[in-house]
């Protein structure tokens, strides 16, 4: 029996030893429960005891990690008693660590930056709480931002009429030009004697060109590298060619109100052999389907002058070495295809439905409510997405630009003091207005500038998919499809690209899309279109 | 009776099992106890009812992925490369520890040795940074040499062909001098009176390694041999999915990648979970045939 004892006694080791495990797994709250009286419905503070949430995101490489510094969010904090625990990751993990926070239900009280479908989804499960009707009792300017922008407020609502998630809004107008063009090196263009290209055929000519000769003087004419990218991004990548024959490098369009899978589409098939005719000529860079964005842009900043020909980028002010970004220049409207076709998207404004969500686990909700609610009030608004250091407000009401000191590059000035596009904002066009921006200087023009918008205005199409959240139930058709059409139709397009043969090869594709259920996931997205149109026209 | 014997044996020798204790408790916790959340491959998981709320749909995950356009795929990539790994990789690293041993100048053997192993210790992503750099087409040296002779540029990470050969050669590159230390380790076992005598009997070098060293260290093969082959459907994926890209992807998409872009990147958590089970089923059923075979041969074996 004294064997037995010890046999026992080890046994409670054991369990002992595992119950310490799981002690160190589960989490401690923080924050302690301050009881709802503390909370004032209106003017400050928001809570009497200092309260702390807990808030998960990301943030911009450029602006770091430590948000409690940044004068944007002091301001935000002032005189609340509303203060935050932030738990940043960067950007390139936070998709792995966000599903992962989700999946195990160990919840912080805020979460930033999640895709639609995890909104709908946390929502539909009761992970996040419902807002309306704490944005109608606590968030006055939020309420008048939806209010001017009810298209907004339609993005934000699930289908099952709830809004679960905040949204970070960007409605000035000029963010309907699309993210992805092409920039031309104007030097070499003078050195072979031909103008900024129009049509489809001179710019291949163009290319032919700089490969041929020795474009950048060293002595060997085989080194150029005619036209850069990143297959495959949406910034990078080669989407600007596609409104040169009808269509738009998007997975879905609506034309119609008719949804199309653009890569089973006749005229996608006519982009994929453009872009074929020029890689079998050498004319694209065969890096553009391995390398990645710092690679891209490290390949087209180094070097003492422009030593690319032509790549695809937002803009290569900021992509490009300052000393010579304007010898590159940009068509700026699309190239005219073949059959004389030139389209451009008119893309949905900068809009993140799924941005700021408040989940059970926060014991303040309405406390949080009000503390983010000061994000949108107007003139926080326009710090948070412009930089508060770039603003000097004027007596009439309008805001000077101030210009980046020469430490800081265009980009980084802008996003200092602010977690820029990684937290909520609303902001208008009537805040743009009220920006005087600088005048572009002559072939400076980028899309950073309302011009640029104006001249893409006559060739734009309205066949984006729209914003909108899908049901519980759709988003599980659609995440069983994606992964494998998305990998399928990939693969297929970046071989006939670089190997050709689809001609050949288009029927059995097709059929095979089929197979893997395109048609089911095309309805989904059909029956998200219509729902939405029914519920716009309301 | 027979129990109460053991019983004994155990009580007597108590302090043994309370060192090993540990160990058990090790496994107990961080190896099976955290196989409960398996069930998921039989669920439908939803994060907010937990592992054991969620709703069961039996066999629904697995034959979503039989049925899949990525399953054969997936699957011939994961074997093919584990078997060129075993054509390639296994053998070079005895070959090359037989050859060590019989170096008998000490400071170069040791030399040789550390060359040999210290790319073991380069992380994945450097090593496939170095891949990037080497190999490029515009850039990279292997390239201009193939260039200098008057060949046309290969794009090595660009062509689904080259992702396997370059994947193993890599792998040769990196394990076969730390795979090696096992076997030297073998070989110093030997007794060397064996040598001596088979020198007196005047047998060749050769002859020597073939019927002395090679026998000595089989036990050793054998043992690496059926481990290997216990999870040859598996791969490490990091290296794999830092090389893959969308003109490779055809031989590159391995189970574990796959299982990573649906399950995590995809948030199809017990769809993952089924293919993970299934790839560790399979895993297992190669254990124990291998080990069956092992001793059919009246080889050395695990169990």
């Amino acid at each position: 029996m004294r064997m037995r004892k010890r046999e026992l006694s080890s046994l409670a080791l054991v369990l002992s030893t595992a119950a310490l495990l799981a002690g160190c797994a589960g989490s401690g709250k923080s924050g302690g429960t301050a009881n709802e009286d503390d909370f004032h419905e209106s003017g400050l503070p928001i809570v009497d005891k200092p309260i702390t949430l807990r808030i998960a995101g990301t943030y911009d490489e450029r602006t770091g990690s430590n948000w409690n510094e940044l004068e944007t969010i002091k301001e935000l904090n002032k005189d609340t008693n509303v203060q935050e625990d932030w738990n940043l990751v960067p950007g390139t993990d936070w998709a792995n660590k966000r599903k992962i926070t989700l999946a195990s239900g160990d919840l912080p009280d805020v979460v930033l930056d999640l895709t639609n479908s995890e909104v709908v989804t946390g929502g539909a499960q009761g992970m996040f709480i419902p807002l309306e009707d704490l944005i109608a009792k606590y968030a006055p300017n939020l309420t008048a931002f939806l209010a001017k922008y009810p298209e907004v407020r339609q993005a934000i609502t699930a289908p099952d009429g709830h809004i679960y998630s905040l949204p970070l809004a960007n409605m000035s107008q000029y963010k309907h030009a699309d993210g992805n063009s092409l920039w031309i090196n104007k030097e070499w263009l003078k050195k072979i004697g031909m103008e900024m290209p129009t049509t489809t055929e001179d710019f291949k000519k163009m290319l032919e060109a700089f490969k041929a000769q020795d474009m950048d003087g060293d002595g060997n004419p085989n080194n150029e590298i005619p036209l850069t990218g990143i297959y495959g991004d949406s910034l990078y990548g080669l989407g600007y060619l596609f409104g040169s024959f009808n269509t738009m490098d998007n997975t879905f369009i609506v034309q119609d109100d008719k949804v199309q899978f653009v890569r089973s589409t006749p005229e996608y098939k006519n982009a994929i052999d453009y872009l074929h005719s020029l890689y079998a000529e050498g004319l694209i860079d065969p890096e553009t389907f391995t390398q990645n964005s710092s690679q891209l842009i490290a390949k087209i900043s180094s070097g003492k002058k422009a030593s690319v020909g032509a790549f695809f980028a937002w803009s290569a002010d900021q992509n490009t070495n300052a000393d010579y970004r304007w010898d590159y220049g940009s068509p700026i409207i699309p190239l005219k295809g073949p059959d004389g076709y030139q389209i451009t998207p008119r893309n949905n404004l900068q809009l993140s439905p799924a941005m700021f969500v408040i989940t059970k686990a926060d014991k303040h909700p309405k406390a949080t409510m009000r503390w983010v609610d000061r994000a949108y009030e107007p003139e926080l608004s326009l710090k948070l997405r412009e930089g508060p250091n770039r603003l000097k407000k004027m007596d009439d009401g309008t805001y000077d630009i101030i210009e980046n000191p020469k430490n800081y590059t265009a980009g980084e000035w802008k996003v200092k003091e602010t977690p820029y596009n990684s937290f909520v904002y609303g902001f208008s066009q009537e805040m743009r207005d009220k920006e005087r921006l600088p005048k572009p200087k002559p072939g400076q023009l980028d899309p950073d500038f309302d011009e640029w918008y104006q001249a893409l205005i006559p060739y734009m199409k309205s066949w984006v998919f729209p914003d909108i959240l899908f049901t519980n139930d759709q988003y599980k058709t659609i995440e069983q499809y994606q992964t494998d059409i998305q990998a399928y139709t990939d693969k297929m397009a970046a071989q006939w690209i670089t190997k050709g043969g689809i001609d050949k090869d288009w029927d059995g594709y097709v059929q095979t899309l089929n197979k893997m259920g395109l048609s089911d996931y095309i309805k989904v997205y059909q029956d998200g279109y219509d729902t939405n149109k029914k519920n716009l026209e309301k | 009776m027979k129990t109460s014997v053991a019983w004994k044996r155990i009580v007597r020798n108590w302090q043994v099992y309370v060192l090993l204790l540990p160990v058990l408790v090790h496994f107990a916790v961080f190896q099976y106890a955290p196989m409960y959340g398996l069930q998921i491959a039989f669920k439908d998981f939803i994060a907010i009812d937990g592992i054991w709320g969620s709703p069961w749909v039996g066999f629904e995950h697995f034959d979503r992925f039989f049925h899949s356009y990525q399953f054969w795929n997936t699957l011939k990539n994961t074997l093919l490369i584990n078997l060129y790994e075993l054509i390639f990789d296994f053998p070079i690293a005895i070959v090359f520890a037989l050859m060590l041993n019989q170096v008998t100048r000490l400071r170069f053997k040791k030399w040789v040795q550390t060359i040999t192993y210290a790319p073991h210790f380069i992380s994945a992503v450097v090593l496939v940074g170095m891949l990037f750099i080497f190999l490029s087409p515009r850039t990279g040296m292997i390239n201009n040499l193939i260039a200098l002779f008057g060949g046309e540029r290969i794009n090595f990470l660009g062509e689904a062909a080259w992702f396997k050969p370059i994947y193993v050669l890599s792998e040769v590159w990196q394990t076969t001098g730390w795979n090696a230390i096992i076997y030297l380790a073998a070989l110093t076992a030997v007794d060397p009176q064996h040598h001596e005598a088979a020198i007196v009997d005047g047998a060749s070098k050769l002859q020597r390694v073939r019927h002395i060293d090679l026998p000595s260290i089989m036990p050793v093969i054998m043992i690496l041999l059926i481990l290997k082959v216990g999870h040859f459907a598996s791969l490490g994926f990091q290296k794999v999915l830092l090389m893959q890209n969308t003109l490779n992807i055809d031989s590159s998409e391995v189970v574990q990648t796959y299982v990573y872009k649906t399950g995590l990147l995809g948030t199809q958590f017990s769809y993952s979970a089924a293919i993970g089970l299934f790839d560790n089923v399979i895993n297992f059923v190669l254990l124990i045939l291998m080990n069956q075979l092992a001793k059919r041969l009246k080889q050395q074996s695990l169990f």
